[in-house]
């Protein structure tokens, strides 16, 4: 759980990730989209403005994911920012799972990320998501979509661009 | 609707006000509110009740509006840069027990820069 102190205004408060505390707020939670630090905000982590993202973020993704496969409804966990996607476990059976802004050829700025356009981001991330072999489809299990969407990348939010998706197929 | 709090001591308790008197009003976005906008906010909103509102776009500095909100199903935490305290963030979150959020949007890491919003 979140070491947290929900009225404090301890700076170290500040520095926590989101974590299983957020999912047990929601015991409804259908659907849970998480904002990884994106890769152009490199630059505000040269100047220590980030504290390390990519620890940070994998420690708590790891806790979402586990906390979320325990609500009973929940079928959908997003992920803004394609980078990121191989912090999260690689057998997300019954998971959609959506790629990021950083997915798009019209992207100049994704060059510098050695990402070279999309079909390189779809096939790392359908890599990422190969159901292991004791995972393979039977009862109880649903298909594995996978959704990439183009995120708003200056409000960084799903739900501004909502309907504008971009790639669906199953893994 | 979007609102920019930028004048928040007499700003805010009029925007309650106007939040109170729309039943029909079902979406919330809050463009921007910096930090100091925080505690006029969960003062004004004290005792106020929205349940006509079920989906909120807030800036994390903007949870106590997460309160009065109680039907609220969708909530997306909007961040661009300033200090995001999560425990805050998450307090407001379980005001409500038995919450009705079905699809939440979080960051995933939390910033630690001085807010610049």
């Amino acid at each position: 759980m979140i070491q947290r102190s929900i009225e404090s205004q301890d700076e170290s408060d500040d520095l926590l990730p989101p974590t299983s505390g957020f999912v047990a707020a929601c015991p409804r939670l259908t659907e849970l989209t998480v904002i990884s630090p994106h890769p152009h905000d490199s630059h505000r982590r040269e100047t220590g403005a980030l504290t390390d993202p990519v620890g940070s973020a994998r420690s708590a993704a790891s806790e979402l994911v586990n906390a979320c496969k325990a609500l009973p409804d929940f079928d959908t966990f997003q992920i803004a920012h394609f980078p990121f996607v191989t912090l999260f476990p690689k057998c997300p059976c019954g998971w959609f799972l959506c790629g990021g802004s950083s997915i798009g050829t019209r992207e100049p700025r994704a060059e510098q990320n050695q990402i070279s356009g999309i079909k390189a981001v779809k096939d790392s991330v359908i890599d990422c998501l190969k159901p292991k072999a004791e995972c393979q489809e039977g009862e109880g299990r649903k298909k594995i979509m996978l959704r990439i969407i183009e995120l708003d990348s200056e409000r960084r939010s799903p739900y501004y661009l909502g309907s504008v998706k971009v790639e669906e197929y199953e893994v | 609707m979007t609102l920019n709090l930028t004048q928040k001591d007499s700003a805010i308790p009029m925007f309650v006000k106007c939040l109170e008197s729309l039943p029909n009003l079902h979406t919330l976005e809050i463009v921007r509110a910096g930090a100091s906008a925080t505690s006029p906010l969960k003062d004004a909103l004290k005792r106020v009740k929205l349940p006509q509102i079920n989906t909120l776009i807030i800036p994390p500095t903007a949870h106590p509006l997460l309160r009065p909100c109680r039907n609220v199903e969708d909530v997306v935490c909007v961040v661009r840069y300033g200090i995001i305290s999560s425990g805050e963030f998450l307090g407001s979150l379980e005001f409500n027990r038995g919450s009705k959020v079905k699809r939440l949007v979080i960051p995933l890491v939390f910033w630690a820069n001085p807010s610049r919003e």
